[in-house]
């Protein structure tokens, strides 16, 4: 028994162990979750404090850890979401048009493809808008999703379906509002 | 029956595939905002982990949680409000710009922000080493401690010394410091690399770094005996105050020669206030008090340069960066870095100097016509500059 618990890793070196293994993909994930205006630095550090709460469970040897961490992420973006919609209905929406440290790098094609895309996505239901982004932007399958969000295969995929209709639909008047206002 | 889900958007040749794969794509996470994280992370985890031993640490980590929040709510809402509760210095009606500039208001010492109010004309505000004017329905910060420092959040200010020089143009969500080299030399500092210890390239002794300047004396925490403990109290707080006090106290530290008191107190500020109106300054410091460190330097300048390239100081950080690899004797790779720092460049000369070590750099490596192709363009920046008559005994 003795040996054993000297086996076992401490808190510290676990939560290493799973930072270093998932954080980058966790990260990623969270800023396209929650597109500009956020920094995704804060809410991976909440992801990982809530897997830390939940270290006893996630050590069990079964228990797939990647995908649990996607599912949180996607809950913590989707309230940093809502944060951020309160602040801008309450009118304090000036701090979050101040760029995160991931934006300053970024070229200004790609700034205006960015918002155009968040854009449309913000009329997307959240259900619809998670599914969406796992699999378009971060490049998750069906499978993983079902697993990262708990829900079955097939309505992972209706869902994508419906969240790609709605999008293409909300873009291609996004564009064309656009070119109504550059013309002259 | 297992749906089959369709090829992605971002495959596809259209639109809406085209902004999605631009839209996927991200910055990388560099390994040292990565390190930061982690430490940021492991510090909380810590806490958490001893702090629930601690009877009552549930009620107290309540009462103390509400407060802060109260606290916090308090403080941010007039900040972050378009129509916040008066700035700390009035608004001014006047003329838009400085044409009938409003009277102007001292700040000595300390800090003031606020937003203009958009019928009126504006605000000046003079510290020790700037006056600024601030246009009209504009969020602004400034803050005068050991540097003058200004950010515009929204709307325009102008910036100038008080003693006269170049007025330099802020816009939403820049940010300027006293010591900023647009605002017209103030001092030049020795680049490191006289300092350094192993041989130098031919004339890295004779390099100047121009972009830096020196820092004013305090106005404040001016007492040598309590300069550090008030430096150090104003730094526990928030904000540009006590970026402003991390920084005064790594230079402090600097001065009396204590480079790793100095580094250490920097690197607090990087982790505290990762989005700092003060980090390419920060890092900038960093750089010069790594110089006589080739491998601390290399980080430095690597980081600095990937994150404020457009930053006058890039220039200098790059050369000391191909400096470093030249006296490393890693030639491949400060051939490669002298012709990222001649890119940099803003003047022929500094063109021209950095084109001269390119051609030494790839000399060594064996590269002659690269060589012969560097000594060239360093001869064509400045065909009458210090290094002309070398490049052509070169290519002779």
């Amino acid at each position: 028994m003795l040996l054993w618990a000297q086996a076992e890793p401490s808190s510290r070196e676990w939560l290493h162990g799973v930072y270093c293994a998932h954080a980058p993909q966790v990260r990623a994930a969270l800023s396209r979750l929650v597109g500009p205006g956020i920094e995704p630095d804060d809410l991976l550090h909440e992801v990982f404090l809530i897997a830390l709460a939940k270290e006893a469970l996630l050590r069990r040897p079964e228990f797939a850890v990647g995908p649990w961490l996607y599912g949180v992420a996607t809950k913590v973006a989707l309230a940093a979401r809502r944060k951020r919609k309160l602040r801008s209905w309450l009118g304090l929406e000036v701090a979050a048009e101040l760029p995160s440290s991931d934006e300053s790098h970024r070229g200004a094609e790609q700034k205006d493809a960015q918002r155009l895309v968040y854009a449309a996505l913000e009329r997307l239901t959240a259900k619809k808008r998670d599914v969406f982004v796992l699999y378009e932007l971060q490049g998750l399958t069906g499978e993983e999703i079902a697993e990262a969000l708990q829900l079955n295969l097939k309505t992972v995929w209706s869902r994508l379906l419906h969240a790609r209709h709605e999008f293409n639909t909300a873009l291609e008047r996004l564009m064309a509002a656009e070119l109504k206002e550059t013309q002259p | 029956m297992t749906p089959e889900f369709p090829p992605r958007l971002a495959e596809q040749s259209d639109d809406a595939g085209a902004l999605l794969a631009s839209a996927a794509q991200l910055p990388d996470w560099h390994a040292s905002q990565r390190a930061r994280a982690w430490q940021r992370l492991d510090r909380a985890a810590h806490q958490r982990a001893t702090f629930w031993q601690r009877p009552l640490g549930l009620v107290v980590a309540a009462g103390t949680a509400a407060l802060v929040g109260a606290a916090v709510v308090w403080w941010s809402m007039p900040r972050f409000s378009s129509t916040s509760r008066s700035p700390t210095a009035e608004p001014v009606a006047s003329a838009p710009l400085p044409a009938a500039a409003p009277v102007p208001r001292e700040l000595e010492r300390g800090r003031m922000s606020g937003t203009t109010s958009s019928t009126g004309r504006g605000l000046v505000v003079l510290t020790p080493q700037l006056r600024i004017v601030v246009a009209a329905s504009t969020r602004y910060e400034v803050a005068s401690y050991e540097v003058s420092s200004v950010v515009v959040h929204q709307g325009e200010a102008f910036v100038q010394r008080r003693g006269g020089g170049p007025r330099v143009a802020l816009r939403s969500g820049e940010q300027l410091l006293s010591t900023d080299p647009r605002l017209g030399a103030v001092d030049v500092v020795a680049s490191p690399m006289a300092v350094a210890s192993s041989p130098p390239p031919p004339a890295a002794e004779q390099r100047v770094e121009r972009t830096a300047a020196t820092v004013s004396p305090s106005a404040g925490c001016s007492e040598a005996a309590v300069r550090e403990p008030c430096l150090r109290r104003e730094a526990n707080g928030t904000g540009l105050a006590a970026q402003n006090a991390l920084l005064a106290l790594a230079l402090l530290y600097r001065d009396r020669h204590e480079p790793d008191r100095a580094l250490a107190v920097l690197e607090e500020s990087l982790e505290r206030f990762p989005r700092g109106a003060l980090l390419p300054e920060v890092r900038l410091n960093r750089v010069k008090l790594a110089a006589d460190t080739p491998a601390q330097v290399l980080t430095a300048a690597d980081e600095y340069l990937e994150h404020h390239s457009v930053e006058p100081s890039a220039v200098w950080v790059a050369l000391l960066k191909a400096d470093t690899l030249y006296r490393l004797r890693r030639f491949a790779d400060a051939q490669l870095a002298y012709g990222r720092a001649a890119v940099l460049g803003d003047t022929p000369e500094f063109v021209a100097e950095a084109k001269y070590f390119e051609g030494l750099a790839a000399r060594q490596v064996g590269d002659a016509a690269a060589a012969k192709a560097a000594f060239s363009a360093s001869l064509a920046a400045a065909p009458a500059g210090p290094r002309a008559d070398a490049a052509h005994q070169q290519l002779k």
